[in-house]
């Protein structure tokens, strides 16, 4: 039959750390420094003993439930990432994508777009559909609803447009009917 | 003869990284940026323009492109060095380049950068794309059909 030994919390950490093998010298100077350090507590008397076979007798207020300090020794590193390029993944919504759209056809577009569920959410954007019905057959339709004069005068000089012209377009000018057209 | 040639040197502008290194920056370069324009209008002339959101790394690089772009040279020749320099670079500095001219609001280097990351995905299927960036697939073959149906009029 086990038996099952309760241990005050600080009684553990300390148990806990007998059992500690890591080596600390195959840890980078980056992962120590962002290491939190145990602080005994100004109130928790320690009298652990060196004493080879010796029990570690911890002697703490009871009425205290404060049994440490955490501190981090060094300001905060910025992020590391695993793999070098897990930015992709995890940033892609920092980046103006409709500015990497306009170079992309429509089927390149929908392979990005199934790449992940990260980058479906961000090529699904409305400014990258803005872009992509814009620069498609779409111009003409959105001129046509467009209450702005410039912005019906711009698509009616040409079907395609320049990516300048694409993206100093302002939103409000026009209206876009995102519906698919009927077969 | 000193006063002259002092009246020829261009205008420097200080510029600085978030890790707080010091660039003095020919004015014509830096003013390609929108950002530092706008900025310098809000500030005194000899004060140091603070770039928080760029890294020294980065903003060394910027400052290079901008710099060449206000040379002599044939400006299509220079953005072919720059593109192949995109081009062979890590993931990691392309990304924070585009970041940076977004930023900054240098047009001509955003669309550069952003061509180099549309040229990596240009023509590859969805599992080339992830082999390509190092994404895992979190997408069910259903999720998958349901995208392309979405979009299946653009294929029309």
């Amino acid at each position: 039959m086990p038996r099952i030994v309760a241990f005050s919390p600080a009684t553990a950490l300390t148990r806990s750390s007998q059992f500690d093998n890591r080596q600390a010298e195959l840890q980078s100077p980056e992962l120590k420094s962002l290491q939190l350090k145990w602080l005994s507590s100004p109130r928790t008397k320690t009298n652990a003993s060196n004493i080879k076979g010796a029990p570690i007798e911890l002697d703490f207020d009871q009425s205290d439930d404060t049994i440490g300090v955490f501190r981090l020794i060094d300001s905060q590193a910025p992020p590391v990432f695993d793999r070098p390029d897990q930015r992709w993944t995890d940033d892609i919504h920092e980046l103006p994508l409709e500015s990497i759209a306009v170079y992309l056809s429509m089927a390149e577009l929908s392979s990005v777009m199934r790449t992940c569920r990260r980058w479906r959410s961000a090529f699904s954007h409305d400014s990258v559909w803005r872009m992509v019905y814009a620069r498609t057959s779409h111009p003409q339709v959105i001129s046509r609803r467009s209450h702005a004069r410039s912005w019906r005068s711009l698509c009616l000089s040409g079907p395609r447009l320049s990516i300048p012209e694409l993206l100093s377009l302002q939103p409000e000018h026009c209206y876009f009917d995102m519906t698919p057209p009927l077969p | 003869m000193a006063s002259s040639s002092t009246s020829e040197q261009k205008k420097k502008i200080r510029l600085k990284s978030a890790d707080n290194e010091l660039f003095d920056v020919d004015e014509d370069a830096a003013l390609q940026s929108e950002t530092i324009k706008n900025l310098l209008q809000e500030i005194s002339g000899d004060q140091i323009v603070p770039l928080p959101n760029v890294t020294s790394k980065i903003l060394a690089k910027v400052i290079e492109y901008c710099s060449n772009m206000c040379e002599l040279d044939p400006i299509i020749s220079v953005n072919k060095q720059w593109e192949s320099f995109f081009k062979n670079c890590d993931q990691d500095t392309l990304f924070d380049t585009i970041l940076a001219a977004n930023y900054l609001s240098i047009k001509s280097l955003l669309d550069l950068t952003c061509k180099c990351v549309a040229d990596m995905m240009k023509g590859k299927t969805p599992e080339e794309i992830r082999e390509k960036f190092h994404i895992v697939n979190d997408l069910t073959s259903e999720e998958e059909a349901k995208i392309r149906a979405e979009i299946s009029w653009a294929f029309e």
